[in-house]
């Protein structure tokens, strides 16, 4: 963090701006604080042979694929302990699209790399709460005769068993499936490599850095299917490849199979990405931002292509932006984040029809839309608050327009208001007693 | 402000900005006697006129020229060819001095408050160090107007001493905003100021601009990406592809009837943050070509839907189809109309003035 250089230019304006100054003596006991507790956790996190008692649990309802409970994922800087997600529970239900929106820094992303487990370690650290996995392991169950097709001199068709160098037949192993619970928060980097990819897997923001420029695209795509298909071969995987990209709609398949990343446009490349996300026919798509870079044109080329594909596929979404706009088009539920926790959690109408939280209102009024005229934009006035040193308070109230006198008290919680309408607010208090 | 109008010479015409034909080519490589042997057509042939105290709006996806019109109109590239009258000055022919001498009076904001300010000069010295340069009040009044400045823009006088990097996307835009807003311009082009943005801070900054135009009678040219954004804030619009100007027409016009099929599929691929508003899809199909070897006739052929064998061939005009509303489309015009209803292509595109039903 940079903030240790913040404080020395600060130092001659006394009074409140002051307040978030570090002595070097405070820091000094912060870093040594920050470093027994990382080292604890790294610890447990890299055992060798954790019994799988350990991770393994129950879901609530049987019908969601992820369940956040209560997750915390802080990262320990030298400025003390920043909690990007601080308490965040949501489900995911099967075969749906859930939308998470909130401004930049709320934790939004840190929330879908707690998922795949990839916080930037030794700082970033998940310290508590489960993200509950309806996961398949593979057992191996017997071995099968490999065979290949060829067409002999009569055009006919006929399977030949593949031998290996020794003139004997090659064989593949056979896996079952089994379904189980995992939760992801305790479970050891070394099982959590056959999830991701294989039944979670990611498209990032920028296409244009998260494809490695020195590989074909078709060596970066047959990478996930020779990965996480066991006894897969190469000619299967580029069998599977060129599959996928006709999947996601590239017009020729081969030409981008051989082509280097740098040789497609931004949309080809989004494209590309998405075909690599969903080679395994993963069970959740994690897509954090992924229309972001893109011009409108090819967004909606994009957006079109994520909601076909997830009729084909069957699998959930788990959609994060900052555009309204995408999520009111795209989502089935949407999760309203700010500072690092749930504000607002509901389904899409419930959110953009019947919004609740004085946040979500703002957010909504703040952005100009094309069908309807306003003079004047509503401004939700000020910033983010700090996110090291939160206050115990609603950490909106500073910026919020509707605070009563509830809102000097403690952090409001949960309010349900309809079975899928949740708001967290002292304003809703009352109806939580109603309900009660 | 209004004492440097009065010192001005008498308003010339209505027009404070008029942009003729400027095109702006980058020779990409050379021939064996080192002249450019092909060109990137970034800016090809545009023309439109600003009106005083006025915005103009300049969309087009990324990579059409909008950016690069802006800094050739500024002359931080070289002009390639036609003219850039500003206030009865064509930019395109000044020298470099005269042009320094004029500079005050266009200025610019940048798309990244997080590269666009120096970070080892605290933020007084920042918006100062051009009125220093140029004289614009006397010294003994320097400080006293940075922080009226400051006022103006919403930063607090205490950050004045302080450094860009202690402060959120949003503050150093003001902070840019200040800086351009010091040297009294009449216009200013915002390129992309509030896409770095959140959408909270976005409506904060784009309230702000809104406020100093009304004050001071600003001329804005706002050139971005995003539809919703441009729509609320301009007076007029233009809509740029492959570096030409497709349509021009009043905010109203351009997105209650858009008439170039471009434009159509622009508007139609924005996002409405309201789940009962189904959008019509008119998506296009394929990227957008490259500028360095545009498609011949109609730039937009390539990827349009009506398009026809005289799009191949002929490049249209930007023509005058409604008072104030020019379209550059061959198909836009009766008379070619009737030639498609001959060719047995569909009739007509023109004028789909809902673009979205609402269920």
């Amino acid at each position: 963090m940079k903030e240790k250089n913040t404080e020395k230019n600060t130092l001659t304006h006394k009074g409140k701006d002051n307040s978030h100054y570090i002595s070097s003596k405070e820091l000094r006991k912060i870093e040594h604080e920050n470093f027994k507790t990382v080292k604890t956790l790294e610890k447990k996190k890299r055992r060798k042979n954790v019994p799988e008692s350990e991770y393994l649990t129950q879901m609530r309802d049987p019908h969601n694929i992820v369940e956040f409970d209560n997750l915390h994922t802080y990262f320990f800087t030298d400025a003390g302990v920043l909690k990007a997600v601080n308490g965040v529970s949501f489900d995911i239900p099967e075969k749906s699209i859930v939308g998470v929106v909130g401004e930049s820094g709320c934790g939004k992303s840190i929330t879908s790399m707690s998922l795949m487990q990839l916080v930037q370690a030794p700082q970033g650290q998940i310290v508590e709460g489960s993200i509950r996995f309806r996961s398949e392991k593979l057992i191996p169950n017997g071995t099968e005769p490999m065979t290949k097709k060829i067409i002999d001199e009569n055009g006919n068709v006929k399977e030949v068993p593949v031998l290996d160098k020794h003139g004997k037949q090659r064989t593949r192993p056979l896996y079952k499936k089994e379904e189980r619970v995992v939760d992801i928060a305790k479970m050891p980097v070394s099982e959590m490599a056959h999830i991701r990819g294989r039944e979670i897997s990611m498209i990032f923001q920028e296409p244009m850095t998260s494809l490695n420029p020195v590989f074909t695209i078709g060596y970066q795509l047959d990478e996930v299917t020779l990965l996480h298909v066991p006894g897969a071969t190469r000619a299967d995987a580029k069998e599977r490849s060129l599959e996928m990209l006709k999947l996601v709609g590239i017009a020729m398949p081969e030409r981008v199979y051989s082509s280097y990343p740098h040789e497609l446009s931004g949309g080809m490349r989004q494209r590309v990405m998405i075909a690599i996300a969903i080679a395994c026919n993963p069970k959740l798509i994690i897509a954090d931002e992924p229309t972001t870079a893109l011009d409108v044109t090819i967004q909606a080329q994009i957006l079109d292509l994520l909601r076909e594909l997830r009729k084909k596929l069957d699998s959930s979404i788990m959609l994060i932006t900052h555009d309204l706009g995408v999520i009111a088009e795209m989502a089935d539920y949407v999760v309203v984040m700010y500072a690092g926790r749930v504000v607002e959690k509901g389904t899409v109408r419930e959110i953009f029809k019947e919004s609740a939280h004085p946040y979500t209102i703002g957010l909504q009024k703040s952005k100009p839309v094309v069908s309807s005229k306003v003079d004047k934009l509503f401004s939700i006035p000020g910033q983010v608050p700090n996110p090291i040193n939160m206050p115990t308070t609603c950490y909106f109230r500073d910026r919020c327009d509707r605070c009563i006198k509830e809102c000097d008290g403690n952090y409001p919680g949960m309010v349900q208001l309809s079975p899928t309408h949740f708001v967290a607010c002292h304003l809703y208090d009352k109806k939580k007693e109603e309900n009660v | 402000m209004n004492a440097s109008h009065k010192n001005d010479a008498p308003l010339k015409s209505e027009y404070l900005l008029e942009v003729n034909h400027l095109k702006k080519y980058f020779p990409l490589n050379t021939n064996v006697f080192g002249k450019p042997a092909s060109y990137l057509r970034a800016v090809d042939d545009v023309s439109f006129k600003v009106r005083r105290g006025t915005t103009v709006g300049i969309v087009g996806e990324s990579g059409c020229g909008k950016t690069t019109m802006g800094r050739t109109i500024m002359r931080l590239y070289d002009v390639t060819s036609g003219k850039v009258i500003f206030d009865g000055v064509d930019l395109a022919t000044l020298s470099a001095s005269q042009m320094r001498h004029l500079r005050p009076k266009l200025q610019m904001i940048f798309q990244d408050p997080y590269s666009s300010l120096s970070p080892r000069m605290p933020v007084g010295e920042i918006i100062g160090e051009a009125v220093k340069v140029h004289g614009i009040v006397p010294k003994s009044e320097y400080k006293d107007y940075i922080l009226h400045v400051m006022d103006e823009c919403g930063l607090p006088s205490h950050y004045f001493e302080r450094y860009p990097h202690e402060f959120s996307g949003g503050q150093r835009q003001r902070i840019c905003i200040a800086r351009s807003l010091a040297l009294k311009p009449s216009l200013i082009i915002c390129d992309e100021p509030v896409s770095a943005l959140d959408v909270s801070i976005q409506a904060q900054i784009i309230n702000l601009l809104k406020e100093l135009q009304e004050k001071q009678n600003l001329t804005y040219i706002f050139i971005s990406h995003d539809l919703s954004v441009v729509k609320h804030i301009s007076d007029e619009v233009g809509v740029m592809y492959l570096g030409s100007m497709v349509e021009y027409a009043g905010t109203d016009a351009i997105f209650d009837a858009p008439l170039h099929p471009y434009t159509q599929a622009l508007l139609s691929a924005v996002p409405v943050p309201d789940p009962d508003v189904k959008m019509n899809h008119k998506i296009l199909t394929g990227d957008i070509p490259s500028p360095a070897d545009p498609p011949s006739g109609c730039k937009f052929h390539t990827r349009c839907e009506y398009c026809t064998d005289i799009c191949k061939e002929k490049t249209p005009e930007l023509r005058e189809v409604a008072p104030g509303h020019f379209v550059a489309c061959h198909l836009c015009d009766s008379m070619s109309r009737s030639e498609n209803k001959i060719s047995g292509k569909p009739k007509t595109f023109r004028c789909i003035p809902s673009v979205r039903t609402v269920q």
